[in-house]
């Protein structure tokens, strides 16, 4: 209804100036490291050659690794509470109603700075990184999965149980298909949540990981690696949002995309 | 049909033998989660007392006395003042440039599409990873600290601005051409309290995590103020005075959201985010 | 151009004198096109059409048939593929006062109370924000919802809200008033009630009325004339007359020659809505 007439093709001033957009930061940055020729202000190139550098001795494969591990367990983690609970919350209002002024309240709260708590819990190792991940990304999944059950149509559940499948048949045949699309979002959001929290968590005090190779470059007064590893993570944040739209289109094959 | 087939969701939705205070205390829900924590804290304050519980995990009584001792040894207030001060301007810097240019770079297409590129790209790069890099280069002072939490809140304060005014029904915007109304008017009346809600919800992710940013910065960057607290007590086994940190933290955290919810309640009056054109 | 002090003379069986001057529409061969990927759909095929000053005109068509695309060309919202607008002999080429629209939904502010909302057109205009609000009081009478200045559209029922959105076009004081079927979404009692409001005011103004609906007791009841649109192309294809008597209360709903014109347009509707062009046109 209110779309009608924005059709209108980009004129070609905008196109350029959205690749002006995207290539300016890249040369302004350039042009002033080359100007300054100060070890602090690394040129592009000499950070290209600190990526490879770390790569070929192998410190950037192996911390890239720790990292990726301890932030795919604390998402499975966060996958495995966050869809149980949102489910358990939808299907029960005592639940509701006692969970979910405590997430809202909690969402403001510095999880991160639990962390030190986190280390006397569960000692030194990665497992307090696992757990802030999951802390962190529990809420999103929790609260996309809750959205996601409580919105089956009714009409569609009637017409399951009119089939005469038991509880645990409808469950599976109408609110999982029903809800897969809010828990895919929520996951969409997780993923970002899930790679930022690990490194900063490294960061904070870890001996290994991205995060402390980042701030391990900075004490070494590395800013090129530093910045590497940043962008790196950048460009893996991006390649991981675009495999998830995938997996969603996939895996909710039946939704149309708007304006097909 | 009996009961056996119909979903657990609405079984649990038809039993009608609740009573009026019970569907009261379900429909407000704080009543029945305020009583689940007190009933839990107090379950951690028994096991303390018992000396069930490991000693780096205080009571919660435990922490509210860790905080009186910080507050009377004086340590509480310099540190909160510092992290106040480093929290609210870095704060303040963030989302004002953030919502500025969102408003200006939703409203107009040429900027748009130049800084929409820039910041889109720069997103999904963690700002407080930058915290060892800008140390390097300005030092291990508030500057870097402020510079980052500014940095952090500028990102979602932008996009959910730009993409509030993008989103403006198309309708009002048809209203404002059809009374011929100048640019600025039309702005100010109509593009700028349609984009309010989204505006406050990029506000509102800013803030919550502006306080983790800080957290960070108080970690990585010499630590002092209350997240130096913190990690100090951390440090020294001082568990008393990492809990009086961790409340004030968690309690500040809260309450800022509270009162900016509030707050946006009341500038938002009649919209909510994401209904558009409702008949 | 229509003024309060018409407004107020409601209630005689006399059309106002001298005030239909203005309003003159003459619509000349328009056509739309909308292109999207390699497609080009068709909206609008040579609409020729004429509307006298003062006159109620209902376009009546199915879904899709373009007649929202017309309306908002006519308004200047949209520029056409080709032909053009002329308005008492000038063209049309941007939306301005002279020609107000009621939007289907109503588009009204919901930040704003129902008085500010009307005040609008007076605020845009640089009215100071007092002497707004009088004049708008007097368009919140007129529609029927004094008492509800101070309320703000979320508060309203459906029928409350396309009369402020009525309120608020006339306050534009428009020489065309262009409706883009206002009362699609109100239930059916509703509608009825909004009917006979829109025929009170309209009897007291007498400004040119472009209104499109899908409802064709509405049209009959409502225009002077009424013009049946195809889909896919939208073109126009029938034009007559509507034979009943002016002014129009309620008691014309059980008259004999609403319930003829009412067939004869239903059949020419349906042979439109049966054609194989119909289908995802734009309306």
């Amino acid at each position: 209804m209110a779309s009608v007439g924005r059709h209108r093709a980009l004129p070609p001033v905008t196109v350029l100036l959205s690749l002006l957009g995207l290539v300016l930061p890249f040369v302004l940055w350039e042009v002033n490291a080359q100007a300054q020729q100060n070890l602090l202000v690394p040129k592009l190139g000499e950070i290209v050659q600190a990526l490879q550098e770390s790569a070929e001795s192998g410190a950037l494969w192996y911390n890239a690794s720790v990292t990726l591990r301890s932030a795919l367990c604390g998402l499975l983690l966060a996958v495995v509470v966050g869809v149980a609970l949102g489910t358990a919350m939808a299907q029960s209002r005592l639940l509701e109603a006692v969970l979910s002024p405590l997430l809202g309240a909690s969402y403001p709260v510095p999880k991160l700075a639990l962390y030190p708590v986190a280390i006397l819990i569960f000692g030194l190792g990665t497992l307090p990184v696992v757990i802030l991940v999951a802390l962190e990304c529990m809420y999103p999944i929790a609260y996309n999965t809750f959205q996601g059950v409580r919105s089956t149509p009714r009409e569609l559940v009637r017409a399951a149980a009119n089939s005469e499948g038991g509880p645990l048949r409808t469950f599976g045949a109408v609110h999982v298909p029903s809800a897969l699309p809010s828990v895919m979002t929520g996951l969409r959001i997780a993923v970002p949540i899930m790679i930022v929290v690990a490194v900063v968590v490294e960061m904070l005090g870890q001996s290994r990981g991205l995060g402390f190779l980042i701030r391990d470059a900075g004490r070494a007064i590395e800013p090129a690696l530093a910045l590497g590893v940043i962008l790196l993570l950048g460009v893996v944040g991006v390649a991981l949002d675009f495999l998830i739209k995938m997996a969603t289109r996939r895996l909710v094959f039946w939704e149309v995309a708007p304006g097909e | 049909m009996t009961a056996a087939l119909v979903a657990p969701a609405e079984s649990g939705r038809l039993a009608s033998r609740r009573s009026a205070a019970w569907e009261w205390a379900l429909d407000r829900q704080w009543p029945l989660s305020l009583t689940a924590l007190a009933v839990l804290l107090l379950g951690w304050e028994l096991s303390a007392r018992a000396d069930r519980i490991p000693d780096y995990l205080l009571s919660p009584w435990g922490a509210v006395d860790g905080l009186h001792r910080a507050y009377a040894d004086g340590m509480l207030m310099p540190a909160l003042e510092l992290s106040g001060y480093r929290l609210v301007l870095g704060f303040l810097i963030g989302t004002t440039a953030g919502v500025v240019l969102g408003l200006v770079s939703g409203t107009n297409r040429l900027l748009g599409s130049l800084l929409d590129p820039m910041v889109s790209i720069a997103n999904p790069l963690p700002k407080i990873a930058l915290l060892p890099v800008f140390a390097v280069w300005l030092g291990f002072t508030d500057l870097t600290r402020i510079s980052i939490i500014a940095l952090g809140c500028f990102f979602p304060t932008y996009l959910n601005a730009a993409s509030g005014t993008r989103l403006v029904d198309v309708s009002f915007l048809r209203v404002s051409r059809n009374v011929e109304a100048s640019r600025i008017r039309s702005f100010l009346h109509v593009v700028l309290p349609a984009a309010l809600p989204r505006v406050l919800v990029g506000v509102r992710i800013s803030l919550a995590l502006s306080f983790v940013v800080l957290f960070a910065s108080e970690i990585v960057v010499s630590p002092d103020g209350v997240g130096g607290m913190l990690y100090a007590g951390f440090l020294n086994g001082d568990y008393p005075r990492m809990y009086a940190g961790l409340l004030v933290l968690a309690v500040a955290g809260f309450a800022a959201d509270l009162v900016l919810s509030v707050l946006a309640r009341r500038l938002t009056r009649g919209q909510s985010v994401g209904v558009v054109g409702r008949g | 151009m229509t003024t309060l002090a018409n407004i107020r003379a409601e209630g005689t069986s006399v059309p106002p004198p001298a005030r239909n001057t203005t309003g003159a529409l003459r619509i000349e061969g328009i056509s739309k096109e909308f292109r999207r990927g390699g497609r080009v759909t068709r909206a609008l095929q040579d609409v020729t059409l004429d509307v006298t000053p003062g006159e109620f005109l209902c376009v009546l068509g199915p879904s899709g048939c373009g007649k929202s695309t017309l309306l908002h060309i006519i308004g200047g919202f949209e520029r056409a593929s080709a032909g053009e607008v002329l308005l008492d002999g000038e063209p049309v080429r941007r939306p301005s006062r002279d020609l107000g629209m009621v939007f289907q939904h109503g588009a009204l502010f919901p930040w704003k109370t129902v008085v500010d909302n009307v005040a609008w057109p007076m605020r845009a205009a640089g009215t100071r924000r007092r002497a707004a609000r009088q004049e708008a009081m007097e368009y919140v009478e007129l529609v029927g919802l004094g008492g509800f200045e101070r309320s703000y559209p979320g508060e309203l029922s459906g029928g409350m809200r396309q009369r402020a959105a009525l309120a608020r076009t006339l306050a534009m004081r428009p020489r065309v008033l262009l409706m883009d079927e206002p009362f699609g979404a109100l239930d059916a009692q509703t509608r009825e009630l909004m009917q006979e409001e829109l025929n009170r005011i309209w009897n007291a103004t007498g400004m040119t009325v472009v209104f499109i609906t899908h409802d064709i007791n509405e049209a009959v009841f409502l225009g002077d004339r009424v013009v049946v649109m195809g889909a896919r192309p939208g073109r126009i294809v029938h034009d007559e007359p509507v034979l009943l008597p002016r002014p129009r209360t309620a008691e014309v709903k059980k008259d004999v020659r609403l319930m003829e014109q009412h067939n004869r347009l239903w059949d020419i509707l349906r042979a439109e809505i049966g054609s194989p062009g119909r289908g995802r046109g734009t309306s």
